[in-house]
């Protein structure tokens, strides 16, 4: 079963603590699978998360890898299960002897920042937008014709301009 | 084709606007960029629908290369444009609680 010839990618990644030296990607174990070549399997927990191995005999068994050659690091263990089921894999090892909890990308304070003021913005216009259209259906909120408006609107604007000037 | 009516809420928001011009760009800029909104409440009146509405029957336009987004409501039976707001699309919003 394990003597086959895998065109196998050199692993670019090696920052998972994880000595790799060959790499799979999935189309390449997928067609393994398919042509039952594939022995065992083991999900490798890391730092950081999980990897999966695919034992073939050789090594340095290869570690599954995505499109770009970097090592696949799933976040969960459930999420490697799930991808080797969509492979058709269900049996397999979980190895968590080296399995350290924690996150591979870096926090992003600033995207947690801005997303926080983004959901303010969205209530802060909401609520003003309730506010009008609740005057508007109790009749409270005034409301200037357009030629009113634009003579209202003009004198602002000298009012502004004469500030500047006198300032 | 609609007429369009601005409420009290939005002629504040245009003071705003305005106010904001004339602190932090300078004078000379407040007559076109007012000129392009209030032109811009006429396009909103010839084609009330040219913007979908939202969940709350609301329809919102950025207007082109300026950042300012009018939201407004169409009464058909008035045939009328009624403008809610005018904000500004990158503003730093209000920590404190509006006024409404």
């Amino acid at each position: 079963m394990f003597n086959v010839k895998l065109h196998l990618v050199p692993a670019s990644d090696k920052a998972i603590g994880f000595e790799v030296v060959n790499a799979i990607k999935l189309p390449k174990l997928r067609s393994l699978v398919a042509a039952d070549l594939v022995g065992d399997v083991e999900v490798v927990g890391r730092r950081g998360g999980w990897v999966i191995r695919v034992i073939t005999g050789e090594a340095s068994p290869p570690v599954l890898a995505a499109a770009t050659g970097a090592i696949r690091v799933f976040t969960t263990a459930d999420s490697a299960i799930q991808q080797l089921i969509r492979l058709g894999i269900t049996r397999f090892q979980v190895i968590a002897d080296e399995y350290e909890s924690g996150t591979l990308r870096a926090s992003r304070p600033d995207r947690a920042v801005a997303l926080t003021q983004m959901a303010e913005y969205d209530a802060w216009l909401k609520a003003k937008l309730d506010g009008v259209d609740a005057g508007m259906n109790a009749g409270t909120e005034g409301m200037l014709s357009s030629d009113e408006a634009r003579r209202r609107v003009h004198e602002r604007l000298l009012h502004y301009k004469a500030g500047r000037h006198k300032g | 084709m609609a007429v369009w009516l601005l409420t009290e809420a939005a002629e504040r928001d245009l003071d705003s606007v305005m106010s904001y011009l004339a602190q932090n760009r300078g004078l000379s800029c407040i007559d076109s960029v007012i000129e392009v909104i209030l032109d811009h409440f006429d396009l909103l009146a010839a084609h009330p629908f040219a913007f979908s509405a939202d969940g709350n029957d609301r329809r919102h336009s950025v207007i082109p290369r300026m950042p300012y987004r009018i939201t407004y409501r169409y009464v058909g039976e008035a045939d009328e444009v009624r403008i809610m707001a005018v904000t500004h699309t990158r503003r730093r919003w209000p920590r404190h609680k509006p006024h409404l």
